[in-house]
C-alpha cells in the first residue's frame, strides 16, 4: 500500500502541492488536473525524483526515502518526456534498461520480447528507434515500465502521441495490469481516465479535492447539465452570457449548446443530459 | 493540574526516523557491471580518447623546456573533463536522466562510478604524457603524483558540484579556473617547477595523490549508500 501523508512541495516561493493525503491500494487511479496543476510533481515525489518539503510517502508503512533502491526496484515509471537512444533497437534499449533496473539476465530476452509483444512492437523489435513515430516511442516507454516486478506503475501522460487504436489497446492493457498492482495514470485527457480509471484523483489549487470513482464524481452534476438547440447567433450569445457552456457543436444548420446550470433555465427545447467526467472537469476548473 | 508537554512535530519525526533506521533491513546491493556503468557511452569514450591522443601528440611535439611540467599538469585533467561533459551532454540530449534516476541503480550513482573508473583509467594513461615529455626518475613520480591529485580532485569536485546544484553548468567553472591558473602560472614556471620538483617532498606528493583517491572512493561509497538506502 502506498500512503501519501500530508505532503507539501514548493519550488522556491511557489507552492505546488499543499497537504496532500491519500492511501492507494492495488487498482487503477487516474490523476486528473489541468496542465501545471502539480500532477507531474506529485508523481515525481512518488518516484523519489523529488523529496517533499513536508509530510512523507510510505510504502507498506516504511518511508520511501529510507527504502532507497529496494523501493525503486518495484517502480515502473514512464516520465512525461520519455528519453531514448535513437540508434538503439527496442531490444537493445530494454536490455540496457533491464540492467539499470537490476533485473536478472536469466530469461531476460524472453521477457523483453514478451513486453514488446504486449505493446505491439514485436515486429519492429530489431529496428533502430530513430525510425519510430512518437506513438511507437511512447509504446517503448510503456514496455520499459512494465518490465520487472513493478508493483507500482506510474504513467505520466502515457497516451500522448498514441492514435485511437493504440489508446484503446493501452487502456485495456493497464486495466489488466491494475488487477495486482497500483497503477497511477496522470493525464489531462478526460476520456482516458473516464474509460479506465477505478478511482479519479483530482488536484485543484494545490490540494487533492476529489478521490472517487468516475460515476460518483459525475453524479455531482446530476440534474445540472443541459442541452439546447439554438438557431441564431444572438440566442447562442444570450445563453453564453447566462450559463457556463460545456460544449457546442453544429448539427443540421443549427447549434447545439451543452451547458451547466444549477437550475433549469426554463428555455424552450431545453433538455436535461446525463453528466460525464469532462463536464465535471470543465465545471471544476472553469 | 500538571501541564503535559507534548513533543513537537520535528521531534516525533526524528524519533520515528531513528526507529526506522534501525528497523529497516539493510540489503547490500551488488555493484553494477561495466556494461551497466558505461552503457551507450561508446561514442563519448571514442571522442574522449581522440582528445587524449591529440594531447599526447601535442606533448610529443613539445620540446623540453621549463614550461613542460606545467603544460603536462594543465593537460592532465582535460581528458577527464572532456569525457565528463560529453557524457552528461549525451544523457541530457537523449532525455534519459530522469528515467535513469528512477531505477535501482540511479543515475547519480552510475555517473559517479563511471567517472571513478574513467579517472583511474586516465591516471594510468596520463603517465604516457609525462613519459612523452621526457621526464624520468623522481621528477616523473612528482609530476605523476601532482597530476593524479589534480585529476582526481577535479573529478571529485565536479561530481560534488553536480550533486549540490543538479546541473553541470557550475562544474564548467572547474576546467576554466584550472586552465586560467595554469596559464597564469606559466609566467612563473621556474618557481613553480622548483616548488613541484624540489620544495614539495616526493612523499608529500604521493600522500596527496593517495589521499585524493581515498577521498574519491569514500565519496563513491557515500553515494552508493545513498542510492541503496536513501534518495
Amino acid at each position: 500500500m502506498l500512503t501519501i501523508s500530508e505532503v507539501s512541495k514548493s519550488y522556491g516561493k511557489k507552492r505546488v502541492l499543499d497537504d496532500i493525503s491519500i492511501e492507494l491500494e492495488n487498482g487503477l487511479y487516474g490523476l486528473l488536473a489541468p496542465n501545471g496543476a502539480g500532477k507531474t510533481t506529485l508523481l515525481k515525489l512518488i518516484v523519489t525524483l523529488l523529496s517533499p518539503d513536508r509530510g512523507e510517502i510510505l510504502w507498506n508503512g516504511a518511508p520511501v526515502q529510507k527504502l532507497g533502491a529496494s523501493y525503486r526496484e518495484i517502480i515502473g515509471y514512464l516520465p512525461q518526456q520519455f528519453g531514448y537512444y535513437k540508434y538503439n533497437t527496442p531490444v537493445q534499449y530494454l536490455d540496457y534498461l533491464a540492467a539499470l533496473k537490476g533485473l536478472p539476465r536469466e530469461g531476460l530476452k524472453e521477457k523483453i520480447f514478451s513486453v514488446l509483444d504486449t505493446v505491439g512492437l514485436s515486429d519492429v523489435a530489431q529496428v533502430k528507434m530513430r525510425k519510430f513515430s512518437g506513438g511507437m516511442i511512447q509504446r517503448v516507454g510503456i514496455a520499459q515500465a512494465l518490465m520487472g516486478d513493478s508493483r507500482l506503475l506510474i504513467l505520466d501522460e502515457p497516451t500522448a502521441g498514441l492514435d485511437p487504436k493504440e489508446r484503446a489497446r493501452f487502456r485495456n492493457l493497464i486495466a489488466e495490469m491494475s488487477k495486482n498492482r497500483i497503477v497511477i495514470l496522470s493525464t489531462h485527457i478526460v476520456s482516458d481516465v473516464e474509460s479506465v480509471s477505478g478511482r479519479v484523483l483530482m488536484l485543484k489549487d494545490r490540494k487533492l479535492v476529489r478521490n472517487q470513482s468516475a460515476s460518483a464524481l459525475c453524479s455531482e452534476l446530476e440534474g445540472k447539465v443541459f442541452e439546447i438547440r439554438v438557431k441564431t447567433d444572438d440566442q447562442a450569445a444570450a445563453l453564453k452570457k447566462e450559463h457556463f457552456i460545456l460544449s457546442e457543436r453544429n448539427e443540421a444548420g443549427s447549434m447545439i449548446l451543452r451547458y451547466y446550470s444549477e437550475q433549469p433555465a426554463g428555455l424552450e427545447g431545453e433538455r436535461l443530459c446525463p453528466p460525464n467526467l469532462e463536464d465535471l472537469f470543465l465545471v471544476m476548473y472553469r | 493540574m500538571m501541564p503535559i508537554e507534548y513533543p513537537v512535530r520535528e521531534e516525533i519525526q526524528r524519533t520515528k526516523e531513528a526507529v526506522l533506521q534501525t528497523a529497516l533491513p539493510r540489503r547490500r546491493l551488488s555493484r553494477p557491471g561495466l556494461r551497466t556503468v558505461f552503457g551507450r557511452c561508446a561514442p563519448v569514450l571514442l571522442i574522449s580518447f581522440g582528445i587524449y591522443l591529440f594531447l599526447l601528440g601535442f606533448c610529443l611535439m613539445l620540446e623540453r623546456s621549463p614550461r613542460s611540467p606545467l603544460i603536462v599538469l594543465l593537460l592532465y585533467p582535460l581528458t577527464y573533463y572532456s569525457f565528463y561533459f560529453l557524457s552528461f551532454r549525451m544523457e541530457r540530449e537523449n532525455g534519459v536522466i530522469e528515467l535513469k534516476q528512477s531505477f535501482k541503480y540511479a543515475f547519480h550513482y552510475l555517473i559517479c562510478l563511471r567517472m571513478l573508473y574513467f579517472s583511474v583509467l586516465t591516471v594510468y594513461l596520463n603517465l604516457l604524457l609525462i613519459t612523452a615529455c621526457g621526464f624520468d626518475g623522481n621528477n616523473f613520480i612528482s609530476l605523476a603524483a601532482a597530476g593524479t591529485s589534480a585529476q582526481i580532485l577535479s573529478a571529485l569536485f565536479s561530481l560534488i558540484l553536480y550533486e549540490k546544484t543538479g546541473s553541470i553548468r557550475c562544474s564548467a567553472v572547474l576546467p576554466a579556473v584550472w586552465i586560467i591558473a595554469c596559464i597564469v602560472l606559466l609566467r612563473y614556471s621556474e618557481h613553480v617547477n622548483r616548488l613541484l620538483m624540489e620544495i614539495i617532498p616526493l612523499s608529500l606528493h604521493i600522500i596527496v595523490a593517495v589521499g585524493s583517491l581515498a577521498a574519491f572512493l569514500l565519496y563513491t561509497g557515500k553515494v552508493e549508500l545513498k542510492n541503496a538506502y536513501d534518495f
